[in-house]
C-alpha cells in the first residue's frame, strides 16, 4: 500500500472516531433519558485503570466503583426519590410518571489523538428537567445547564469514556431567572456519596459574584495522551 | 490492507454523515425564514413511501400531500404577517447511522426550541426521527417524523400542562392519516425511549421507519 493510501486511512479512521464519539455521548443522554444506568456503565472503560468521575465542586470518583456510585447509584437514588414521592402524592401514578430529563449536546469540541487510541471532547448541554419537588408535592420543572468534559479511551475497538467530568453551570426553576437562583447555593440529593478525592480544576456554577472562566479547556490537537492534559 | 475501494466507500460514507447533519440544518434555517416551499424539496420527490408525521396532527403520506401541508399551514404568515414570528428549532445530541450499503439513513436529534407569533411565545421542546433515502445522488427525506417533548409559554411549567395544539384542521390541511405515536410531557406518563437512536445496520428494512 503507498504512503498516500496509508496517510489516507488513518485520517478515515479519525473522522470515524469523531463521528462514534459523537454518537456515544448523544446515545448516553437519551440512556440517561429513560433510566438505563447500567447500559450507560456499561459505556464506561472496562479494563482501562483510572476511570474517574468528576460532579463539580462534589469530588472526583474514582474506578468503575466510583463510576457505579455517581452514575448508577445516584441516578437511581433520584428516579426512586421521585416515585416516593409520586407514589404518595398521587396514588396509582405510573412508575416514572412525571418524570422527564432532557439533555441537549450542544457546541462539541472533539479531538481524536494523532496514535488513535484516546480522544477529547466537550460540550455544552441545556437540558430540562423534571422531578418531584416534596415542597411543591407535584412535579416541578427546571432549567439545567451543564457543561460535558470527557476523555475517552479505546478498549478493543471500542471506544470507551475513561474520564468523565460534569460541570454544572446553573439550576434553575422554570419561572426563575439563574441570576435569583443563583444567590441560593445548589445542594446534592440526599445521600449523595462521599467522594474519593476533592475536585481538581473546579469551575463555579454561575453566581454573581464570580467572574466566567475559560473552563473546561476545549481540545486541542494532540498525538498521544502524555502531550495533553486530563479531563 | 486497506485497498482503494473500501478507503473511498469509507470516505463516502463519512461524507454522508457531515451531508445528512447538513441537511437536517437547512431544514431548519428554511423553518427560521419562513421558507416552507423550499424545504418540501428537501424531502424525496419521487421514492415511494415519502412521508411526514407531526406529533398532534398526523401522518402526510405522498410528497404532493406534503407539500400541501407546508405551504397551506403557513399561509396565515406570509409577507407582513410573519413579523413577529419565530420559530427556533435548534438541533442537538445527533445520532446518525449511513447504511452499509449507502443507500438509506437515519438519525435522531434533540431540539430546543421556540415557537412565537405576536400573540404567543411557546418554549417548544422536540425530537426528531428521520429516515433518509439517497435520490440522484443526494440525501433526501424519506420519513420525517417529530416527536413532542414539551410546548408551554414562558412562565409556566410544562408540569401545568403543554399549550394545546389547533382542535380542528381546516380540511385543506388535515393529515391522510393519525399519528403513529402521541406523546407529550406531562406528570401522568412516563417517558419512553422513542425514537430509539438508530443502530449501525447494512440494508434497510421497515421495522426500523421513524414512520410506519
Amino acid at each position: 500500500m503507498s504512503s498516500e493510501i496509508e496517510r489516507l486511512a488513518a485520517a478515515v479512521e479519525r473522522l470515524r472516531d469523531v463521528h462514534r464519539i459523537q454518537n456515544l455521548m448523544s446515545r448516553l443522554t437519551y440512556l440517561n433519558e429513560v433510566g438505563a444506568f447500567e447500559e450507560i456503565l456499561g459505556q464506561f472503560a472496562q479494563k482501562t485503570p483510572g476511570v474517574t468521575v468528576e460532579i463539580g465542586k462534589r469530588g472526583v470518583f474514582e474506578g468503575l466503583e466510583g463510576a457505579r456510585k455517581t452514575v448508577v447509584d445516584i441516578g437511581n437514588l433520584m428516579r426512586e426519590a421521585h416515585n416516593g414521592g409520586m407514589r404518595e402524592a398521587f396514588p396509582g401514578a405510573a412508575e416514572m410518571a412525571g418524570f422527564q430529563e432532557n439533555q441537549a449536546l450542544g457546541s462539541p469540541m472533539i479531538e481524536v489523538a494523532g496514535d488513535g487510541k484516546t480522544a477529547k471532547g466537550l460540550w455544552s448541554a441545556p437540558a430540562a428537567q423534571t422531578q418531584f419537588s416534596p415542597e411543591e408535592g407535584r412535579p416541578a420543572a427546571f432549567w439545567v445547564w451543564i457543561k460535558f468534559a470527557v476523555d475517552f479511551v479505546q478498549e478493543e475497538g471500542e471506544w470507551k469514556i475513561w474520564h468523565y467530568h460534569l460541570l454544572p453551570m446553573f439550576r434553575t426553576g422554570f419561572e426563575e431567572s439563574w441570576v435569583e437562583s443563583s444567590l441560593v447555593p445548589l445542594k446534592p440529593p440526599a445521600g449523595f456519596p462521599e467522594p474519593d478525592r476533592p475536585s481538581t480544576e473546579y469551575v463555579s456554577p454561575y453566581s454573581i459574584y464570580t467572574a466566567p472562566k475559560y473552563l473546561p479547556r476545549p481540545p486541542e490537537p494532540y498525538e498521544t495522551f502524555d502531550d495533553t492534559f486530563s479531563y | 490492507m486497506t485497498s482503494d475501494k473500501t478507503l473511498a466507500e469509507e470516505v463516502r460514507r463519512l461524507k454522508d454523515v457531515h451531508r445528512i447533519q447538513n441537511l437536517m440544518g437547512k431544514y431548519e434555517y428554511l423553518h427560521v425564514a419562513g421558507w416552507h416551499k423550499e424545504s418540501v424539496d428537501l424531502f424525496a420527490q419521487h421514492t415511494p413511501e415519502t412521508l411526514l408525521e407531526i406529533a398532534d396532527i398526523g401522518v402526510y403520506a405522498g410528497i404532493d400531500s406534503i407539500r400541501r401541508f407546508y405551504i397551506l399551514a403557513n399561509k396565515f404568515a406570509e409577507g407582513d404577517d410573519r413579523l413577529g414570528h419565530l420559530h427556533l428549532h435548534t438541533l442537538t445530541t445527533p445520532v446518525i447511522e449511513v447504511a452499509g450499503d449507502g443507500e438509506t439513513a437515519q438519525g435522531v436529534w434533540v431540539s430546543p426550541g421556540v415557537e412565537t407569533s405576536p400573540a404567543q411565545a411557546l418554549w417548544a421542546w422536540v425530537k426528531y426521527g428521520v429516515d433518509f433515502v439517497k435520490e440522484d445522488g443526494d440525501w433526501k427525506f424519506w420519513h420525517f417524523h417529530i416527536y413532542r417533548i414539551f410546548m408551554t409559554p414562558p412562565g409556566r411549567s410544562w408540569t401545568e400542562g403543554n399549550a394545546r395544539p389547533p382542535r380542528s384542521l381546516p380540511d385543506e390541511i388535515k393529515p391522510d392519516r393519525p399519528n403513529t405515536y402521541r406523546w407529550i410531557y406531562s406528570f401522568d406518563t412516563a417517558t419512553e425511549n422513542v425514537p430509539a437512536p438508530p443502530e449501525p445496520y447494512e440494508t434497510w428494512d421497515e421495522s426500523r421507519a421513524y414512520v410506519k
